[in-house]
């Protein structure tokens, strides 16, 4: 009986929908230091493919006091403040304001940077997983886990904590052949590790101040970024309860176990309305965030396995700028 | 005792209408009782038709007047009233599977008959109705009411080998299903919980087996029923949609009976006798289906039905059983009692994935008693408990979450046609919900699952109702009908206050109050009209019209796709207003042939306040403040159905189109718990183009052939439209709710019967023998994939979720089920 039913089958189909674009998407946040503080503006694409920028717009950032501080748009679509311009402190509350073009105005709900934040630790566990070959067979390959320890601060308030991790690793061209040539490069590749798994946790569902060994993504296979030294760095994030309920939804909708109990999708509401039309929100959210980073490293004299030097082969080990998110310069935590 | 208090309470309410004491008490002397009317003039000729063997009332029998080639047919209590010229007449009394029984009458006054009807050597020529001229869609006072008896459906395609009446509704027009595994079905677009369900009377919280895939009414002990979609007649209530009224069987009062089914799927059986001859009887059923006999038949290759079966589903399990039981005793000619219990389990497991348990249990006892030749009570009481689990059964965080409801229930029901043209109902109801509480508790010992527990409302339920039928010449038949109901939310329980200027939330109470147990909290009631008219045009044409206003004091809250067996049922709370209906039909009924062709067209409104909606993301379960996630919305269906249908001959069957939509509207004086704006958007169950074509051919004596046709449009869906990045995340962006379809819902089965005797196998007693009949049905025999849901999954690795299809049959079910009975 089940095999006529629930076998039934799954497969992918192609729906005939009305794609809608033209939806302003916000992203980002004022948080718990000098900045810079960037905001990034856009507009859905009719097709499911990353919206396109949005540029001259007038972005200001509102703090205490109704003091306002413009943003400067660096790239299309990206509006900053510069380092030093405004200093986010924990209980102060922001929003921002948002002009468009066509002259609509768009005003975040404000928020207040949470007065308390956990403090993480970083543990990585290195092992075996086991992934499939071409040949369907399984492998054991190595990984490494992420996992952190936090410890919460007394606080009355319950606090809505989320997690992300990012990892640096290095890059180092080929040695020039010709010693009059100038040396080679070392790229530091940023990565936003499993960034659709959410890590969220309130504090009022806790029993004691310590988080201990909370996995929080899925294991990253070792391969040759992890020649030179391979940084991960775990970040944790005290955010304002509407902000978690906005991570909350966005978990329940990326993450549905499909079956036909899921509960019905939805649109994630952000922080961000329409100042003449309640009903028109903007995709995206404006946080504001307490922050607090903690950084471990792995080298391969630690792991269990002959690691190669990926060059001399690709062309970026001529220029490791060809690689995606790389820069020359070095973060201070490596 | 009630059944005698109210009994007295609705003799004095109709005294004052009754044209003389004396004549009232003659009338009832001798059914033979001939008036001093004077001939040609108008007298009523009235009565009631059941089974001879088991005293049932038979629901839908034909009762045809041959000179006047007009007829009608009996309510689910058995009970028809003609209005004819005094005279002479030939009538023809028909039910299917029964013997046709002729009477001549003189009709000279006011008249009434009990009519008893014996089984009949079945063969499917011979069960073929003869409804030439009988005309009882034309001249029937409610439009939009489906009567089919159990034998009209042994004929029609089987699904999984079993007759299944919830399956044989979605045929009829108006009548839809989500798709295959989806529990219950919609009436004109409503919700599947706005359905009264009745088995012989008492409510059913969920009709349906595991998976959808069969009804909780077992075919050997189920007479037919009674489908009220267009007109709620008064004595129903507390349900916004429909009546579905399905009467159940007592046993044989004259000799032992075994029947019963074995097929692919499931197996039956059914055993019946009398335990006084001609006095009592019982019936004992049982049915049940379980998994594991399809995978032993399938084995290694998994290939049967030409379906990849994944490795999880041999994980997986499914299985029900239910059971029936009933004493019936006939005190004397005019009064019977009649004790009956159904009982049922299921349990339903994906793989270590999730599961599901749920059980029906009911017991109902019954006083039927024909007071008077003119006067029938029914007095009935019920109890009943749904309860059902949902489990994830594997992980740290195995859990299983319990919930259930129940009810005790009393009813009395009056029939009375004492008065000149006038057909009098009467009745009172009284139903107490008690609610289980929602427990949570971990699934296994190294679950870090706490228990949880959260206590849910409770309430009772009371309606008096009272309905008159006037027939006006023979032009003109009016139903009018007046229900008030009145409910009581019912301690104990918390009732939170919120911030008026704020969307109600955890974050925005003020303060709080406790009740005790049994304390009022908060109560509704009305008035509810029925109202309901036949205007005949011609002998072969009418038109008919109705307006009722129905009241629903239960609401099963459900977010998913289809509810499923583990939703919870809430009564009204203060946040939580009754839902209320008002509900239009205006009907053009037409026969042509002599009444061998029916034509109808039927267009219908429905305007719903109070419609229980969800806002997006809301949290459902374990909720102990529900409110804060639901919100009152307006609901509207309308739409129009067509019907054609061939009554006689070697070719029946029909063929029915509806055009209809249904919308909702959920505004609020907070954006964010608007949904789509505040504007309208189409309800979940919003299909606009459903055609049907049902059809059967007697190809020889025993045989018959049968097929299915139906297209529907795709349900609503809300899908992903675009996409966007946040703090390096992909967050999709989804329609507005319900603003796209799944692809269109097309299906084609054939079945084919062979009815009676195919063993030729007489056993050595001359009167008795084994009737037996087998059915072959092909369900779905296109293979087509309909779509169930559409669900948005990712693939590993991908960030953007992709449009998956869920078919839960994929593919042509083919099923063999023989039955017997001896």
């Amino acid at each position: 009986m089940i095999g006529v039913s629930v076998s039934g089958c799954v497969d992918e189909i192609n729906l005939d929908i009305d794609r809608e674009g033209g939806k302003l998407v916000v992203s980002g946040g004022i948080y718990d230091h000098n900045g810079p503080f960037t905001v990034e503006l856009a507009i859905t694409n009719d097709v499911v493919t990353v919206p396109l920028p949005l540029s001259k717009a007038n972005v200001t950032l509102i703090g205490p006091n109704e003091i306002r501080y413009p943003y400067l748009e660096t790239d299309p679509g990206v509006y900053s403040i510069p380092f030093g311009m405004v200093d986010g402190r924990r209980g102060d509350t922001y929003h921002i304001e948002i002009e468009l073009p066509d002259g609509r105005v768009y005003r975040s709900i404000p928020e207040m940077i949470p007065q308390f934040n956990g403090v993480p630790e970083t543990i990585l566990d290195v092992g075996f997983i086991q992934e499939p070959a071409a040949n369907g067979r399984l492998l054991d390959v190595p990984a490494v886990s992420i996992l952190a320890s936090t410890e919460l601060p007394d606080h009355d308030e319950p606090l809505f904590l989320k997690w992300d991790v990012e990892s640096v690793y290095a890059f180092r061209e080929n040695e020039p052949a010709n010693p009059a040539a100038p040396p080679a490069n070392t790229c530091y590749i940023t990565r936003k590790t499993d960034t659709q798994t959410i890590n969220l946790i309130r504090s009022d569902e806790l029993s004691s101040n310590f988080i201990e060994n909370q996995p929080l993504v899925t294991k990253t296979i070792i391969r040759d970024q992890f020649y030179i030294r391979h940084v991960f760095g775990v970040t944790v994030s005290s955010v304002s309860e509407r902000r978690y309920l906005y991570w909350q939804n966005v978990d329940e909708i990326i993450n549905q176990s499909g079956t036909i109990f899921d509960a019905p999708p939805a649109t994630v509401r952000g922080n961000i309305i329409n100042a003449e039309d309640e009903n028109d929100f903007a995709l995206g959210y404006f946080e504001a965030a307490a922050k607090n980073s903690a950084y471990d490293f792995v080298t391969r004299a630690d792991l269990p396995v002959f690691i190669p030097n990926p060059c001399p082969g690709p062309s970026e080990c001529n220029n490791c700028l060809l690689i995606e998110d790389s820069s020359l310069e070095r973060p201070d935590f490596f | 005792m009630l059944s005698h208090i109210s009994l007295i309470v609705a003799l004095f309410t109709l005294w004052p209408a009754i044209p003389g004491s004396d004549q009232w008490i003659s009338r009832h002397t001798s059914n033979d009782f001939i008036s001093h009317t004077e001939i040609n003039e108008d007298v009523r000729l009235s009565g009631r038709v059941t089974d001879s063997v088991t005293g049932n009332p038979l629901q839908g029998a034909t009762i045809y007047i041959v000179e006047l080639r007009r007829g009608t047919s009996t309510d689910s209590d058995g009970f028809f009233t003609l209005t004819l010229p005094a005279n002479e007449y030939t009538i023809r009394i028909q039910y299917l599977g029964m013997e046709t029984r002729v009477e001549e009458i003189v009709l000279s006054g006011n008249r009434w008959l009990d009519l008893e009807l014996s089984e009949q050597d079945t063969d499917l020529d011979e069960i073929v109705v003869e409804g030439v001229g009988f005309a009882d869609n034309i001249r029937g006072a409610v439009t939009g009411v489906e009567v089919v008896s159990i034998t009209d459906l042994t004929r029609l395609p089987q699904f999984m080998g079993e007759i299944d009446i919830v399956q044989s509704l979605t045929a009829l027009p108006g009548v839809q299903t989500v798709g295959e595994g989806a529990s219950g079905f919609n009436v004109r677009g409503g919700r599947e919980d706005q359905n009264l369900v009745l088995m012989d009377g008492a409510p059913i919280f969920n009709s349906s087996h595991v998976l959808g895939l069969f009804s909780v009414f077992n075919p050997d002990v189920t007479d037919g029923y009674a489908l009220y979609k267009g007109h709620m007649p008064e004595r129903f209530g507390g349900r916004l949609s429909s009546v579905l009224d399905v009467s159940m069987r007592s046993g044989s009062m004259e000799e032992f009976k075994v029947s019963g089914g074995l097929g692919l799927y499931s197996a039956r059986l059914m055993i019946e006798g009398p335990i006084i001859n001609e006095k009592t009887s019982f019936l004992l059923s049982g049915r049940g289906a379980a998994s594991g006999v399809i995978f032993a038949i399938s084995g290694k290759g998994r290939d049967l039905m030409r379906i990849s079966l994944p490795a999880d589903v041999y994980g997986s399990s499914a299985r029900y059983y239910d059971n029936n039981a009933n004493i019936t005793h006939r005190l004397n000619r005019n009064n019977t009692l009649s004790l009956s219990y159904y009982g049922s389990s299921d349990f339903f497991r994906l793989d270590r994935d999730f599961g599901y348990s749920w059980g029906n249990q009911i017991g109902s006892f019954k006083w039927s008693s024909t007071v008077t030749d003119n006067l029938y009570s029914e007095f009935s009481a019920a109890k009943n408990r749904y309860s059902s689990s949902f489990f994830t059964p594997d992980g740290p965080d195995a859990f299983l979450l319990k919930t259930g409801i129940g009810y005790d229930r009393l009813s009395e029901h009056l029939f009375y046609t004492g008065i000149e043209n006038m057909t009098i109902t009467t009745g009172a109801e009284w139903t107490r919900y008690k609610s289980d509480a929602e427990k949570m508790a971990p699934y296994h010992d190294n679950s870090v699952v706490a228990d949880q527990r959260v206590e849910k409302d409770s309430g009772q339920e009371f309606a008096i109702y009272v309905g008159n039928e006037i027939e006006f010449g023979t032009s003109i038949l009016f139903t009018i009908g007046l229900r008030y109901s009145h409910f009581d939310q019912l301690g104990p329980g918390t009732v939170f206050d919120y911030e008026k200027s704020q969307p109600r939330s955890m974050n925005t109470v003020t303060g709080s109050a406790n009740y005790s147990s049994g304390d009022k909290i908060v109560s509704y009631n009305g008035f509810e009209p029925r109202i309901s008219s036949r205007i005949s045009i011609t002998d072969n044409s009418s038109i008919k019209l109705s307006y009722n206003r129905t009241r629903q004091y239960i609401h099963q809250i459900s977010n998913s796709t289809s509810p499923t067996p583990a939703d919870i049922w809430q009564v009204s709370t203060q946040y939580l207003p009754p839902q209320k209906s008002d509900n239009y039909s205006l009907g053009y009924f037409r026969n042509f042939a002599d009444g061998e062709w029916e034509t109808s067209i039927d267009f219908y409104y429905r305007d719903v306040d109070d419609l229980v909606e969800y806002i997006d993301f809301a949290d459902l379960f374990l909720n102990p403040q529900i409110e804060t996630d639901l919100i009152s919305a307006r609901g509207r269906a309308y739409g129009s159905e067509f019907n054609i249908r061939k009554r006689s001959g070697k070719w029946t069957g029909w063929l029915s189109y509806t055009l209809g939509r249904t919308l909702v509207k959920a505004d609020s004086n907070f954006p964010e718990r608007r949904i789509n704006r505040g504007d309208w958007f189409p309800s979940n169950y919003d299909q606009p183009h459903n055609f049907n074509l049902t059809a059967v051919r007697s190809i020889s004596e025993n045989s018959a052939f049968s097929f299915n046709f139906i297209w529907r449009s795709g349900r609503p869906i809300t899908a992903i439209n675009s996409n966007y990045l946040d703090n390096g995340t992909t967050v999709p962006v989804f329609s507005d709710r319900n603003s796209e379809r799944i692809p269109d819902y097309i299906r084609l089965d054939i079945s084919f019967t062979i009815a009676d005797n195919i063993w030729k196998y007489r056993v050595p007693n001359p009167n008795r023998r084994i009737s037996d009949s087998a059915n072959i049905t092909f369900y779905n025999i296109l293979g087509r994939r309909n779509a169930f849901s559409v669900f948005y999954k990712r693939a590993p690795g991908a960030s953007v979720p992709s449009p998956n299809r869920l078919s839960v049959l994929g593919a042509m079910i083919p099923s063999f089920t023989y039955n017997f009975n001896f």
